[in-house]
């Protein structure tokens, strides 16, 4: 049963599901059945430090990047339409393999092109993004986003960040004007 | 609130009224159509999930479909009460169509007004310039997480009805494909006409040099029972055997009947003008029973009855679900459905006259013992014997 998370709601992964170190994102949506251009969706992760940057470009994992240096964080690829069941993209994340000077890892979704294309979440279908452990193939938290997020085209899902030797994973859910080219700049990569 | 497309919002009572305004010039028809999805499948159950100019309600008036006669201004309205929606349902897909050759592009911006308990709750715009689709998903009303919601949509198809309907399960068979072709793919479930007790006479105006070759086909259902899904396809075996025959009067005042029984299987490009396709004996063809007639010799028949007779099998008519399909090229489809229930084994369907060139379409369904009383009800003046098939 997965736990619903109201937006900035706390959740410590550790706790929840000692087992816990595999970590998979996925995100999964419909393929189109109307005229028009694709909903092309898009997870990325940004490896981030104390002060909440990337120590370099290597720390952004999206779809042109797919595997951080040390292996810890690897996304299974680009899916630019939403065919296929289940998880269309995902990112898997090896918790104990994390660089020791990366503080937390901000997970985010986007619609690629989306604000050009007048496309928001909530015309896609059934497109929702969660965290899963990875090992027992456990759903953790599920967010709806053409249900909750409908009106937005790109969004900060959640953190997964160290708190006192342990991970806890934090639902931000908050909306992002400017897509993902504006997300690099808040995390400190020059686009 | 205003919706963006995509946006939904909670709807806080039982009873709906969604307004579509919009305009458009007198050569555009718009319709309007709820389709009512099943939980899983998200696709209609059968044809009684779609309200539509031809079904404006469901029996219990859990929707109730309220169009304007006026196109510029038009104003259609959709009421809805939740608590009246069969359990089955999980969701509602309101949508527009409009017609051969035209786009959503070609009318006015529709407005969307959503009231619950009468109070307005939400607005919505949609803008139509460019837009190419020649059907639109306006909106959606759905339930989740046991809240029922109502989403903007403003997502529709370029290939008009078909698509839209197959994308909620609607089956539309293709036109056969050797019959005269047509300018504009044919909507064949929607656009037609439904001749029934309130709406029994229609006239059609030839295009052209003729009407083409006018299919009449008639099929049944054999074995399921009255409630059941019209879209699904016919199947099975049974003893109930159908025939469908027409009895014609030319204009020289010759007479002719074509019928299975007595293997009157008329001809086509001569008198009669009226062929049969093979007696489907079985029952087990899902095309049913055929006749064509060559509308392009139109104008030397003066009028045709058009009857079915139940050759084997006990039935009785309410329980065939047995309908009849007028197709004309380039025309509107009807339909007439045999409905009423009783022990005379022999009906008439439709009679067809020429009407200074026109077809007048009249819907009869009246119920006889047999051929002869057909022929006496409508003054042909056949010679009739006992007769049975090989």
């Amino acid at each position: 049963m997965a736990i619903s998370l109201n937006k900035g709601g706390n959740l410590s992964l550790s706790k929840t599901d000692p087992s816990l170190n595999q970590v998979l994102v996925g995100l999964g949506w419909d393929a189109r059945a109307t005229d028009g251009t694709d909903f092309d969706l898009d997870a990325s992760a940004f490896l981030l430090s104390e002060n909440g940057k990337v120590r370099g470009e290597h720390d952004f994992i999206f779809y042109n990047q797919t595997r951080s240096p040390e292996g810890s964080v690897e996304h299974t690829g680009d899916n630019r339409t939403g065919a296929g069941d289940g998880d269309d993209e995902a990112v898997r994340i090896n918790l104990a393999q994390v660089p020791a000077d990366v503080q937390k890892i901000a997970i985010t979704v986007t619609i690629h092109e989306g604000e050009s294309r007048g496309q928001n979440f909530g015309q896609v279908q059934n497109a929702f993004i969660r965290v899963v452990n990875d090992q027992s193939n456990t759903e953790i938290v599920r967010f709806d986003l053409n249900e909750d997020y409908s009106t937005e085209t790109a969004m900060i899902f959640g953190e997964l960040y160290r708190h006192n030797g342990e991970w806890k994973f934090r639902a931000v859910g908050q909306g992002y004007a400017g897509g993902l080219s504006a997300m690099c700049q808040q995390f400190g990569i020059s686009i | 609130m205003q919706l963006v497309a995509g946006g939904n919002i909670q709807i806080p009572a039982q009873d709906i009224e969604i307004c579509i305004k919009t305009g458009f010039s007198s050569d555009i028809e718009l319709d309007v159509t709820a389709y009512l999805l099943a939980q899983g499948t998200l696709k209609v159950r059968g044809d009684q999930d779609m309200i539509f100019y031809g079904q404006r309600q469901t029996p219990n008036q859990s929707v109730v479909l309220l169009e304007s006669s006026s196109k510029n201004p038009n104003l259609t309205k959709l009421k809805i009460n939740i608590a009246l929606l069969d359990a089955q349902i999980q969701k509602l897909a309101i949508c527009v169509t409009i017609n051969e050759p035209n786009t959503i592009g070609n009318i006015v911006p529709i407005d969307i007004e959503l009231y619950a308990a009468q109070q307005r709750i939400a607005t919505a715009h949609l803008d139509t310039r460019n837009r190419t689709e020649k059907a639109l998903i306006l909106a959606e009303i759905y339930l989740h997480n046991s809240q029922w919601k109502f989403r903007f949509v403003g997502q529709g198809f370029n290939g008009g009805l078909k698509p839209l309907a197959e994308n909620f399960g609607v089956v539309i068979a293709d036109e056969v494909k050797n019959t005269t072709p047509t300018p504009t793919p044919t909507n064949i479930n929607l656009s037609k006409i439904r001749l029934d007790k309130n709406n029994s006479t229609i006239n059609l105006t030839k295009k052209g040099n003729g009407f083409g070759k006018i299919s009449v086909n008639l099929n049944w259902n054999k074995s399921q029972p009255k409630s059941q899904s019209f879209f699904q396809k016919l199947s099975g075996s049974s003893a109930i055997d159908l025939d469908l025959g027409a009895m014609v009067q030319l204009k020289n005042g010759e007479i002719d009947l074509v019928q299975p029984l007595g293997n009157r299987f008329g001809r086509f490009e001569v008198k009669p003008f009226i062929q049969l396709d093979g007696d489907d004996r079985t029952g087990s063809s899902v095309q049913g029973e055929n006749l064509h007639i060559n509308g392009n010799q139109w104008d030397q028949i003066e009028r045709i009855v058009i009857y079915a007779y139940i050759y084997q099998g006990a039935a009785q008519w309410a329980a065939t679900d047995g309908v009849v399909t007028i197709k004309i090229p380039d025309q509107p489809e009807i339909e007439v459905h045999l409905t009423d229930g009783n022990q005379l084994t022999t009906c008439s369907i439709v009679e067809l006259k020429n009407n200074n060139g026109t077809i007048q379409a009249n819907r009869e369904v009246r119920y006889f013992k047999d051929q002869k009383y057909l022929d006496e009800h409508y003054g042909f003046g056949f010679r009739w014997t006992q007769g049975s098939k090989n």
